[in-house]
């Protein structure tokens, strides 16, 4: 059923993963985190992390309960035809209401800091345009765009925060759990919903090459986007100190900071090549995500022809479903945590349990 | 007639055994020769005369090779006979086989040379053949063919062919030798230190130089014949052990498929070999010179080589090797190293550097650094035009001029670059047509774009730098992003030979980085690079990705043997 036309390496996957969901994150994640742990927004992804480590631990027996099935393909084995199915289609929702949030924040961002007259239909829809591009290659061809933008994308991190080092006050980050660990469980709660986006796996695993090293190249890639979401962080806060959270992209404003004399100056325009890089890899493989849940919920032979048409709808709710920047930021941070996690933890936690409880398995001859 | 059932037809014509099978010494297939070339010639190529024998009668195989050739004045009939009793004729053409060779080599000892030192002539036929092969022709290369459109075709590759009286065979006789240019050093990739031979427009010379340079039995040539008109001698050469076998069978796949009336140069193979028609990047690097071929080789690459044609292909090809000049490994590895350093970021130049300075003028003014900005507005405070507008025309003047450049004879190049200097140039300018920055960026684009190695890969590029300068202009960095994003995207999901055109770098390979952007030195390199790779089409897998063999000891390494 499924055209798993190729199979991508567990390097390959990690390559996916880092791209493909610390991108956006970068630049805009210590600002809503801040909101609530103000200084301590940096232990955020780590208090995070048990929770998106157990993500990666559901979705990894899943896949070896049922080897080479997505989501949509076993859920309703699980829990009978139509429940199932209607599991499958929550998680396309999931899917195609992140990669339409995305797509808002990619235009916010372009339009906020480098392209202010250009209307949002065009920027949306370009890069919904250029993604779908992307996706018909199918998901090798994704690893290696993921392994072309990373190694880029990881130097000019650590260049921006090179050039940041004069500004950056450590002591900004005193004092350490002012408020104790409410408002960084909170903010955890935000971050979590960054990194629980790697319930992406139910689609990537069977693609995979080698379950068990699929597995622990996730956990390599959480760890690695958690070390970034904590550097970058910290360095925000270190930069920016209180003003942090009013920013709403404070690493880009980390990047327009710093300089090396005059030699190297103004790496925003660098920043934001990257940013519209990383959001369309992002936009990417969320957008393959829900394809291919979308194609299994219906078997359908062919994912392909699907791409274009939902490519269009996720750009056209993008640009419809919230009215500015403001109204959006204020989703992402009031109603998006609780929202995700429906789809990030219950849901496959849900079928987990129950495929646990039934004895449900996957097809005989699939075990590797 | 459908052409399956044409070809149906001439398969059985030829297997049918031999008694059924008429000779050109009867008049029915004289007549019916006849008929062909004046009526239908067009049908000769492709099918030939199946089955169709060499007659015994010396005089009717000459008719029919007469007539099949049109009286062609260059072609020789020469009759003789064979120590004073045997009658004999031997043809072959003058412009391409060797005459003086034919007449000291094949006629002079048949004619008398062989009774005079004492051969005795054997009496009977069989014998006859075996004699004129084995003891008196000197040539060395003699071969025996029965049908008419294998002795039609020897003839017209220059060998020469023997009929003898009563002997229903020719004897072929490779003594084909024509005037080539000689060996001289590549015009289009020179370097400074390494091998200063090139290929030459003559094969077999082409082979010569490869084989010369690698003393293993292992270096395998297969020849094949492409083209329904021209019959161009194709070669494959590759490395038996190195190359993957399955890369091998490939290539005889897809060049067998190609179904063309001639083969003028190899580029005409180039286009029908590419994984990707659609595309502005070659997936074929070729080359001119045989150290890269052999270079290749021992990647385990396979090379391709046609009679006619200086340039031989490589395959698979990556976008590395394209950027790599031969000179590279001749150097040291640091200088090496900076070159190519230097080379990607001048391609990075010619890519955006126009771009970038259209996004910047036209949306990103904020971008510039404030005195530079003062200047760059200070010059195109009088100039009429956009700066894309002002780009795009200096950039298709330089592309005019590199042209013309290219074509004209050189006697009149002065010209070209004085008017291109002088006039374009400096008068552009001082008219305030445009202004001085673009005319900068042109020239700094086009001198760029001339660092790269190869030829045909400064074409794909200069090509996307209009596309990107065309979505700078309109959408600025956002353009420029999405453009250079789907170059890179385009350019990953590209294969050669199912071949990754990115590979190592995408895939990434560690072992093999080190001859990509940079250049280590030759005993780091310790693994042959595998230059296999995954078919991207569905149903379609012709080679195996990612096999977890044993890592190769690689070329030369200093340390390569296990003791140490």
């Amino acid at each position: 059923m499924h055209p798993r036309e190729t199979k991508i390496s567990p390097w390959q996957l990690a390559m996916i993963l880092i791209p493909g969901i610390g991108s956006t994150a970068l630049p805009s994640f210590p600002s809503a985190t801040a909101v609530f742990a103000r200084q301590d927004a940096w232990l955020a992804p780590l208090v995070a992390l048990p929770f998106s480590a157990f993500v990666i631990w559901v979705c990894g027996r899943l896949a070896s309960r049922f080897p080479e099935e997505t989501f949509a393909e076993y859920a309703p084995k699980v829990l009978g035809t139509v429940p199932g199915k209607l599991c499958g289609l929550l998680l396309f929702w999931y899917f195609f209401h992140v990669d339409a949030a995305i797509a808002r924040e990619f235009a916010d961002f372009l339009i906020a800091t480098a392209h202010p007259r250009t209307p949002m239909p065009l920027a949306v829809g370009l890069a919904m345009f250029a993604t779908a591009i992307a996706v018909r290659h199918g998901p090798e061809i994704l690893a290696r765009l993921g392994e072309l933008v990373i190694f880029p994308s990881v130097f000019l991190v650590l260049l921006i925060i090179g050039l940041a080092y004069d500004n950056i006050d450590p002591y900004l980050l005193q004092p350490v759990l002012e408020n104790g660990w409410r408002p960084v469980l909170m903010s955890a709660w935000l971050s979590h919903y960054f990194t629980g986006h790697l319930v992406l796996l139910v689609v990537l695993f069977p693609a995979v090459r080698g379950l068990q090293a699929g597995i622990k190249a996730s956990y390599g890639a959480l760890a690695t986007i958690v070390a970034a979401l904590v550097l970058v962080s910290a360095v925000s806060i270190g930069v920016l100190g209180p003003l942090t959270s009013s920013y709403y992209w404070p690493f880009f404003k980390v990047s327009r900071v710093g300089s090396f004399g005059a030699v190297l100056a103004r790496l925003d325009p660098l920043v934001t090549g990257f940013w519209v890089a990383g959001s369309c890899f992002k936009l990417a493989v969320t957008l393959y995500a829900a394809v291919i849940t979308f194609a299994h919920i219906f078997g359908l032979r062919d994912w392909r022809p699907l791409v274009l048409p939902l490519a269009a709808l996720m750009a056209a709710y993008a640009v419809g479903h919230m009215d500015n920047l403001v109204e959006h930021q204020h989703m992402l941070i009031f109603f998006w945590p609780p929202y995700t996690q429906v789809f990030q933890l219950v849901l496959p936690a849900l079928v987990l349990l129950v495929a646990a409880v039934r004895g449900v398995e996957g097809k005989p001859g699939g075990a590797r | 007639m459908p052409n399956w059932l044409r070809s149906l037809f001439s398969w059985l014509k030829r297997r049918r055994p031999a008694f059924l099978r008429p000779s050109v010494d009867s008049g029915r297939v004289q007549r019916a020769i006849e008929e062909r070339v004046a009526k239908k010639p067009e049908s000769i190529p492709d099918q030939g005369f199946p089955g169709v024998r060499i007659g015994t009668q010396v005089e009717a195989n000459l008719a029919a090779i007469r007539e099949l050739l049109g009286n062609a004045p260059d072609l020789v009939m020469r009759d003789l006979r064979i120590a004073g009793s045997f009658r004999a004729a031997v043809v072959f053409f003058d412009t391409l086989g060797r005459s003086e060779m034919v007449a000291t080599q094949v006629i002079e000892p048949l004619a008398y040379e062989a009774v005079r030192s004492g051969l005795k002539v054997p009496t009977d036929l069989a014998r006859l053949e075996q004699w004129i092969r084995t003891q008196v022709v000197n040539a060395t290369s003699i071969t025996v063919e029965t049908e008419l459109d294998q002795v039609v075709r020897d003839l017209c590759h220059g060998k020469t062919a023997l009929f003898v009286e009563r002997l229903p065979h020719a004897i072929i006789v490779d003594l084909a030798g024509y005037d080539t240019r000689s060996v001289t050093e590549p015009v289009g990739e020179p370097v400074v230190r390494g091998p200063r031979d090139g290929f030459v427009d003559n094969l077999k010379t082409n082979m010569s130089l490869i084989r010369r340079r690698v003393g293993s039995p292992l270096l395998r040539f297969e020849r094949m014949e492409l083209g329904r008109w021209t019959r161009t001698p194709v070669v494959i050469a590759y490395i038996h052990g190195l190359a993957d076998e399955a890369l091998v069978q490939e290539v005889r796949r897809r060049l067998s498929a190609i179904d063309i009336d001639g083969i003028i140069d190899t580029s005409y193979i180039e286009h029908f070999i590419e994984d990707t028609p659609y595309t502005i990047f070659p997936q074929v690097l070729n080359t001119e010179r045989p150290d890269i071929v052999v270079a290749s080789l021992l990647e385990g690459r396979v090379a391709i080589l046609a009679e006619g044609s200086p340039f031989a292909l490589i395959v698979p090809t990556t976008l590395w090797m394209l950027m790599q000049a031969a000179e590279d490994y001749y150097q040291r590895w640091d200088g090496a190293t900076l070159v190519r350093l230097l080379r990607y970021i001048l391609v990075a130049a010619v890519v955006l550097f126009p771009s970038i300075y259209v996004a910047a003028t036209t949306f990103h003014p904020e971008m510039l650094p404030s005195t530079l900005l003062i200047s760059i507005a200070a010059a195109r405070e009088a100039v009429p035009f956009s700066s894309f507008a002002e780009v795009l025309l200096m950039e298709i003047t330089f592309e005019a001029l590199r042209e013309a450049g290219v074509r004209l004879p050189r006697p009149i190049g002065q010209t070209i670059s004085i008017v291109g200097a002088i006039v374009i140039g400096e008068a552009a300018v001082t008219a305030q047509i445009v202004s001085a920055p673009v005319v900068i960026i042109a020239a700094f684009t086009g001198i760029s774009s001339f660092v790269i190695p190869h030829f045909n890969l400064g074409i794909g590029f200069r090509i996307a730098r209009f596309f990107i300068l065309l979505l700078a202009g309109s959408l600025g960095l956002l353009g420029i992003s999405i453009g250079v994003m789907l170059m890179i995207l385009h350019l990953a999901a590209l294969r050669s030979f199912g071949q990754p055109y990115l590979a190592p770098v995408s895939p990434l390979r560690w072992y093999e980085l080190g001859d990509t952007i940079v250049r280590l030195p030759r005993w780091v390199m310790r693994r042959r690079p595998r230059p296999t790779g995954a078919s991207v089409r569905r149903g379609v897998e012709f080679l195996p990705q990612g096999s977890t063999d044993a890592p190769e000891r690689g070329e030369g390494s200093l340390r390569a043997s296990p003791g140490d």
